[in-house]
């Protein structure tokens, strides 16, 4: 008889993740990332995106219970990821949390979560009981940073491992030079502020230009930055690409002075972080920006600065002025990320054990 | 236009459905959409049907795209005010399948109110739909005959990539496609075994469990011909492709199955002839027999025997597959059509 590439020795994976419709960010990356290192290591792998509603009301209730609908039995493993993703039954389910629904955890009643009135309080309280019932059905929980891990144990009492998540790609990451310009690569949106770097570019007195690149998921703030370039007269400071392709990315990320990453309350380091370690070059972040610390020490590696524009302003000028701590800062920034074990093999190995 | 496009089927096996759907959103996306493509699992075993029909209608896509497009069982419970439905498949337990060894059954209770369900719920769904398209005249019928529902014709096409043109006739059969019961691999190797000509025959399967593969390897290793039979389990779609391209006809007998199946369409556009039965359902009212391909009783002796006839004349084998590419030809719509359609 003839050739047989059923792999009986391995084993059929489903990785199940939400998204919502036309955003691709980072998690959706890390998703089709790992699906490309299981494919290659021989298993069956699918790949189950479900859709999450636009609005956080009862339709998220529906989607809960969507989750718990649908049968999975057909795969040896689940390995899920979001919210309420991770509440698909099935007996081997591994928890691999990118974050929980943030607008009723540590958003909450603040700018970026769900106000506290009684409809939304009802909303939380579903929620946090799902996450606490259904999350404890699962045979492992990784966690992608200590941020993550931290919270599951303050609101949940759930623990976790951190399992850090690797790039695909690491090497495209390439050095050229310690330009003179500051590059902020990522999605436009509220959360990632791209408006505060904007804004501190009134306030440089050097010549330090600042790069914008990212598609852009609210169209109104991708406006407000544009307006924002226009009203502050910033037009030969500040350059907004747009989208632009992986490999633009990494070769403008070789050429610049540092990165620029400052999201709210970010989950993990973001890829953001380790691509521009992986091309020596430092990271500016801010101190409330969560996760990004988790491989960035201030001064060391990296600056961690006051969430102001002019607090950012004047660290924009230090990296441009005394280019020598720029490079110091990227080349440990480097060293630091390859004394870590961060790879595919480890990821793998853990998710599936 | 942003473009939401819902499929739903086998989490692992080989489905029809997701190549066609690579395609169509391939084209879209050439013509500017953006396109955001989705596929959830679906489970055909009778029990998990109320439970997952209820999860597709759970799901509410219509703040996030201008159109939605739904593929696959159940894929129209989906919410979305803009919904076109491409019907391209059933639930076939309860319709072609219906009180049939392969399907529900009416002395079953709990069969018999899935089936009262499956009907409601697919009256009720479709109805929503600014469009429905089935992708056969078979599944057009059914639609009509159970639910009352009219549908535009709309059959799938052979994606350009899996488009290969040989004109190599070598020595042997090809039976390509998922080994469910139905695809009746049993007498189609039973078949096989009572040719007289030298011929070989491949089957390339697709399997979504060791229990599948073992059962198919069984039934090949019990021929008295198991030496010139060759089972190639989930092989790469192009591998296939390419079998087809340069087989000396395709051979597929499946029970009653609703829509032409992929390779059927690779086989009429690399101009070979299809063997099946008369009792294959799409398939059979598609091949008229001696005029443009093969259309036999449904048992081993009558297959063996065209077999042997395909294998003995090989000019004859090579006109009726003309004929077959030329019909299919003049019936499949072009992608661009297919993506005009369903977007109008």
């Amino acid at each position: 008889m003839g050739n047989d590439r059923s792999g009986a020795d391995k084993i059929r994976i489903a990785l199940v993740n939400n998204y919502q419709p036309f955003v691709y960010g980072g998690a959706e990356f890390l998703v089709d990332s790992l699906r490309t290192q299981l494919l290659s290591r021989g298993h069956q792998v699918s790949l189950t995106r479900i859709p999450f509603p636009a609005t956080l009301d009862h339709k998220l209730i529906n989607n809960i219970l969507s989750c718990r609908c649908i049968s999975f039995d057909e795969a040896d493993k689940v390995i899920a990821f979001k919210f309420p993703a991770y509440f698909v039954p099935h007996d081997n389910r591994t928890v691999w949390m990118f974050h929980q629904l943030r607008q009723v955890y540590e958003l909450w009643d603040g700018p970026y979560g769900l106000r506290d009135d009684p409809k939304n309080a009802a909303l939380r309280q579903l929620v946090i009981g799902s996450d606490n019932h259904f999350l404890r059905q699962s045979k492992h929980i990784f966690v992608n940073s200590n941020e993550v891990a931290g919270r599951l144990k303050t609101y949940n009492d759930i623990d976790s491992e951190v399992l850090y998540p690797p790039l695909l790609d690491r090497d495209r990451c390439h050095f050229k030079e310690y330009g003179d310009f500051l590059f902020y690569p990522s999605r436009m949106t509220t959360f990632k502020r791209q408006h505060l770097a904007v804004e501190s570019m009134q306030y440089v007195s050097s010549k330090v230009r600042l790069v914008l690149a990212g598609k852009s998921d609210e169209p109104e703030y991708e406006e407000k930055l544009r307006n924002l370039i226009a009203a502050k007269k910033l037009g030969d400071k500040v350059t907004m690409l747009g989208w632009i392709d992986q490999q633009e990315k990494f070769d403008l990320m070789a050429g610049a002075l540092a990165c620029v990453y400052l999201p709210y309350q970010e989950d993990s380091y973001g890829f953001v972080s380790m691509e521009a370690f992986y091309s020596r070059k430092c990271v500016v972040t801010l101190q409330d920006s969560g996760g990004t610390k988790e491989l960035l020490v201030d001064g060391v590696n990296g600056l961690v600065v006051y969430p102001s524009p002019r607090a950012l302003a004047e660290k924009f000028d230090l990296l441009y002025e005394n280019r020598r701590l720029a490079r110091d800062l990227g080349e440990q920034a480097f060293a630091d990320l390859n004394s870590r074990d961060i790879s595919w093999d480890t990821v793998v190995e853990k998710l599936l054990k | 236009m942003k473009i939401a496009v819902l499929r739903t089927g086998p989490l692992f096996a080989h489905d029809d459905a997701a190549l066609y759907v690579a395609q169509l959103c391939s084209v879209l996306s050439e013509a500017g959409h953006s396109i955001e493509s989705t596929s959830l699992p679906f489970s055909s075993a009778i029990a998990d049907i109320v439970e997952q029909s209820v999860a597709y209608r759970l799901f509410d896509l219509t703040h996030g795209s201008d159109l939605c497009i739904a593929v696959g069982p159940f894929a129209h419970a989906f919410n979305h005010s803009n919904k076109r439905i491409w019907l391209l498949s059933q639930y076939s337990p309860v319709y072609e399948l219906w009180d049939t060894c392969y399907g529900a059954s009416s002395t079953r209770p709990n069969d018999v109110s899935t089936r009262d369900y499956v009907y409601a719920v697919d009256r009720a769904w479709l109805s929503e739909a600014r469009l429905v398209c089935s992708g056969s005249q078979t599944i057009a019928q059914a639609v009509l005959n159970n639910l009352g529902t009219e549908t535009q014709l709309l059959p799938p096409a052979l994606p350009d990539q899996y488009r290969y043109a040989t004109n190599e006739y070598e020595g042997f059969f090809v039976a390509a496609g998922p080994l469910l019961d139905t695809a009746r691999i049993s007498l189609l190797v039973d078949g096989f075994s009572r040719t007289v000509r030298p011929a070989r025959l491949v089957i390339m399967g697709f399997v979504s469990s060791p229990s599948e593969r073992d059962a198919a390897q069984q039934i090949v290793l019990e021929s008295p011909k198991a030496e010139f039979i060759t089972l190639e389990i989930n092989p790469t779609y192009d591998r296939v492709f390419k079998h087809v391209s340069s087989a000396l006809a395709l051979v597929s007998v499946p029970y009653r199955c609703s829509t032409l199946d992929i390779f059927t369409v690779a086989a009429s556009w690399s101009r070979k002839t299809v063997l099946t039965t008369i009792d294959s359902g799409e398939l059979a009212r598609l091949v008229d027999h001696q005029v443009d391909g093969y259309c036999v009783e449904a048992n081993a002796v009558a297959l063996a025997q065209a077999m042997d006839e395909i294998s003995g004349d090989m000019q004859s084998a090579k006109r009726l597959g003309d004929r077959f590419g030329e019909k299919l030809n003049g019936m499949l719509p072009t992608w661009a059509t297919i993506a005009q359609e369903l977007t109008k």
